[in-house]
């Protein structure tokens, strides 16, 4: 058990389940734009569980070690300083926490909404609703700004000169993906 | 040049601290950022005030001994510059200075800015030495070493272990030290023997010591006066990784 005791190793956990998420979210944008293809979906019977199933797994996983790893940097501090200065940090990576809290509210109502459909109010029909998935959407794609990027560094799949490039490429596929998906929330508001 | 400090002012361990407001006067602008605050010393003790503590030790800027977080950057304005080695040109007449000492958990403040930074000579401890005999000074073909691979260890080796990647870092993480360590180490031949054990060790002490977890906020690598890079991190990384295949973490050290 040292893997997920080790800060590496729970940074792996973490980075892993990440990406797992994000490919899953990469599929769903096409799945949005052709309905018919997503309709499919259902029709491998059991693979769709297994996708669940590992789905929810990195969920929890994501969000345990996560959380555990924010509250011991809290600790880790001894106060703030007078004076603040960041020199390479960005509001992404500064928020994870609480753009990773507002992301997972936002799956559980989006699960709510339309697979279980327990929320009986469609973005399609009620202003709030719809407000409600482009603030959601917002956080999940901030969230991925500083995330997608992460992986790799965390990873080590990089090296000393594409590091740079690497870093560009995440920030580059969270806001495409921020654009997917919000153009569906606008062009679907009746 | 005339400066208004906020200087960070604490007894001992246990006080509380506070930012206290002095005048420098009469500063050169040749003057070293500790040459200053030697100057605003000698007021202090020529006036029968407790002078301000502060560590330095070779003024050369490899010691890594000054920390000081000035203006709200380790090691002060001037990319890879030690506080020694950055000088008084660097700031406007007339302008206001904020000094204050690393701050983590894991570095307490011992007086004023002068911070106990043991807490990196553990991590050292647990992992970041060769313990095979190398013997005498081998012949120089025996074990061939690639020019890049020199280089890489030698960037990692410039690590001076001053904690500005602590003090700069959101999370209090000393990553960028222990990476430096472990990815100097893993690059040459003698080192290698070891380094699934040692990163194991040395990031497991990392964390006793009681440092953060890295979140990639790479500030660490903007405030490193020697130009540490995260690469290095990402290779500590690849390190851990390779470490689990060999199961070289479940052993306790």
């Amino acid at each position: 058990m040292g893997f997920i005791k080790n800060t590496v190793g729970r940074k792996v956990v973490i980075a892993v389940t990440g990406q797992l998420m994000v490919v899953f979210i990469i599929f769903h944008l096409p799945g949005n734009y052709f309905n018919p293809w997503a309709m499919t979906f259902p029709a491998i019977g059991s693979f769709i569980w297994i996708v669940r199933l590992a789905l929810l797994l990195s969920f929890v996983l994501h969000a345990f070690f996560g959380i555990q790893s924010e509250l011991e940097n809290h600790k880790a501090r001894s106060g703030p300083y007078a004076v603040t200065k960041s020199l390479s940090t960005t509001f992404a990576a500064k928020t994870m926490i609480w753009s990773g809290i507002l992301s997972g509210v936002f799956i559980i109502f989006h699960l709510l909404n339309i697979t279980v459909s327990v929320i009986d109010e469609s973005f399609q029909d009620n202003y709030a609703v719809a407000i409600g998935y482009a603030i959601g959407l917002s956080a999940v794609c901030l969230h991925l700004y500083h995330g997608i990027a992460s992986f790799f560094q965390t990873m080590g799949w990089n090296s000393e000169k594409s590091l740079p490039a690497v870093t560009s490429i995440g920030k580059g596929m969270a806001l495409l993906l921020f654009g997917g998906f919000i153009c569906i929330v606008i062009l679907n508001r009746g | 040049m005339n400066l208004t400090l906020f200087v960070w002012r604490q007894k001992g361990p246990d006080d509380k601290g506070r930012l206290e407001q002095l005048n420098a006067k009469d500063i050169s602008l040749e003057m070293s950022f500790l040459e200053m605050l030697d100057t605003v010393n000698e007021g202090l003790i020529k006036d029968g005030k407790e002078p301000i503590a502060f560590d330095h030790d070779c003024r050369e800027g490899i010691c890594g001994m000054c920390s000081q977080v000035i203006n709200g950057v380790p090691h002060g304005p001037q990319e890879k510059t030690t506080v020694c080695q950055l000088h008084m040109r660097n700031f406007k007449d007339g302008g206001s200075i904020y000094i204050e000492p690393w701050r983590a958990r894991a570095f307490p403040v011992i007086k004023d800015l002068i911070v106990d930074r043991s807490a990196l000579d553990r991590i050292i401890q647990a992992g970041g030495y060769i313990s095979v005999h190398t013997g005498g000074v081998p012949e120089a073909n025996a074990v061939l070493v690639p020019k890049e691979d020199a280089d890489t260890a030698m960037d990692a080796s410039e690590c001076i272990g001053c904690g500005a990647c602590v003090a700069a870092c959101p999370n209090g993480s000393a990553m960028l030290f222990t990476a430096a360590k472990v990815s100097h180490l893993a690059m040459l031949p003698q080192g290698r023997t070891e380094a699934a054990r040692r990163v194991c060790v040395m990031t497991e002490a990392m964390m006793q010591q009681g440092f953060g977890n890295c979140s990639n906020h790479y500030e660490c690598q903007a405030a490193c006066p020697k130009g540490i890079r995260v690469q290095f991190i990402a290779k500590l990384n690849r390190e851990f990784i390779k470490a689990q295949f060999k199961g070289a973490c479940r052993k306790s050290p």
